[in-house]
């Protein structure tokens, strides 16, 4: 009875020793240098990243003036994900949507998709039983591809993700803008900061 | 013999620790920059001690968005990182929010300089903030049992 109680208890008390040296979950800023720093997929920190250099890099082109109306209309393609992830891409185009969407440059088409889809078909659905004149029509279109690359040497593991965008001039069908932004991490296990 | 392979060692990690960017640039500079006046506020003397703001650049991007650089050189005898984001201030000193302003990191070697840039987010923007903290100062764990 003794040595049980003595066991219950020194396991109880290991319990709360281990319990007691872990780091309790607290709320990070998003993206900040308090975030995690993963070896192992894309972070949400590396999405922002990509997204807000291929912003200033598509900003800075002054190529949205090659379409006389301002704010030009896009219509967002396929991004295609060549990662061992499954990720979802919005984390990249959704940011850059958002940023040119509030620039006052681009106005995106959300009934107008890749393969007919389109990203809000209620929208869709209605326009037509509606009889609405057809949706305007978009000026470019933004498209683009996501790679992994890896490569080790002796413990040490490093990833680098390659951000692939391009846009294209639907009445010429030229890509007039590209850009490809990396990201590498390097490392032998995750870390919390950078 | 074991006297000089520490010797060697002990130069070969000093020469290491010591690689610095050297660069090559002509006479005659033909850029003419739009450089602005700045001030800096230091709170991380740490920080301080091995970075150098050397020109603040202003120019329009798009038609009506202000577009700017700030060239940073680092002055340390080692590899060494920091992170910096941009705070957009409109004409009626309310920070911008949306989208959400980016934290991004740089690793520059001795003597490296590195143009960070960035393009505010609406034509009402009229003013800009740099920050910057030295990286680092993570703590590392193991976040997979099976790493």
């Amino acid at each position: 009875m003794s040595h049980s109680f003595k066991i219950i208890a020194l396991s109880a008390a290991s319990l709360l020793l281990v319990q007691g040296c872990k780091t309790p979950a607290t709320y990070v800023e998003s993206n900040s240098p308090q975030t995690i720093v993963s070896l192992d997929k894309i972070n949400t920190q590396d999405w922002a990243q990509a997204a807000d250099q291929m912003i200033i890099s598509l900003l800075s082109s002054n190529v949205l003036a090659r379409d006389p109306n301002t704010p030009t209309i896009m219509a967002v393609s396929r991004i295609v994900n060549n990662t061992t992830q499954l990720v979802d891409t919005n984390l990249l185009t959704k940011k850059i949507r958002v940023a040119l969407n509030q620039s006052g440059k681009v106005l995106t088409t959300s009934v107008i998709g890749p393969g007919g889809q389109a990203e809000d078909e209620l929208a869709r659905e209605l326009a037509a039983e509606y009889n609405y004149p057809p949706a305007a029509r978009p000026y470019f279109t933004l498209s683009g591809r996501i790679i992994e690359d890896r490569a080790s040497a002796g413990s040490t593991k490093q990833v680098a993700y390659i951000f692939q965008m391009s846009l294209t001039e639907i009445n010429t069908g030229l890509a007039v803008w590209e850009d490809e932004k990396t990201i590498t991490k390097q490392g032998e296990r995750n870390a919390v900061g950078w | 013999m074991k006297t000089s392979l520490f010797s060697g060692l002990f130069a070969l990690a000093l020469m290491a620790g010591c690689a610095s960017v050297n660069t090559v640039e002509p006479t005659n500079q033909r850029a003419t920059p739009s450089a602005i006046p700045s001030q800096v506020e230091i709170r991380d003397s740490e920080l301080a001690d091995w970075i150098e703001i050397v020109q603040v650049n202003e120019s329009i991007v798009s038609g009506n968005l202000m577009k700017v650089q700030v060239e940073v050189q680092s002055i340390s005898s080692r590899y060494r990182g920091f992170n910096y984001r941009f705070i957009w201030i409109e004409q009626n000193g309310m920070a911008v929010t949306s989208p959400d302003p980016v934290w991004r990191g740089v690793q520059l070697p001795s003597g490296g300089v590195q143009f960070v840039s960035a393009v505010a987010p609406n034509p009402r923007v009229v003013d800009f903030r740099l920050q910057l903290i030295k990286a680092g100062d993570a703590r590392d764990i193991d976040l997979n049992p099976f790493n």
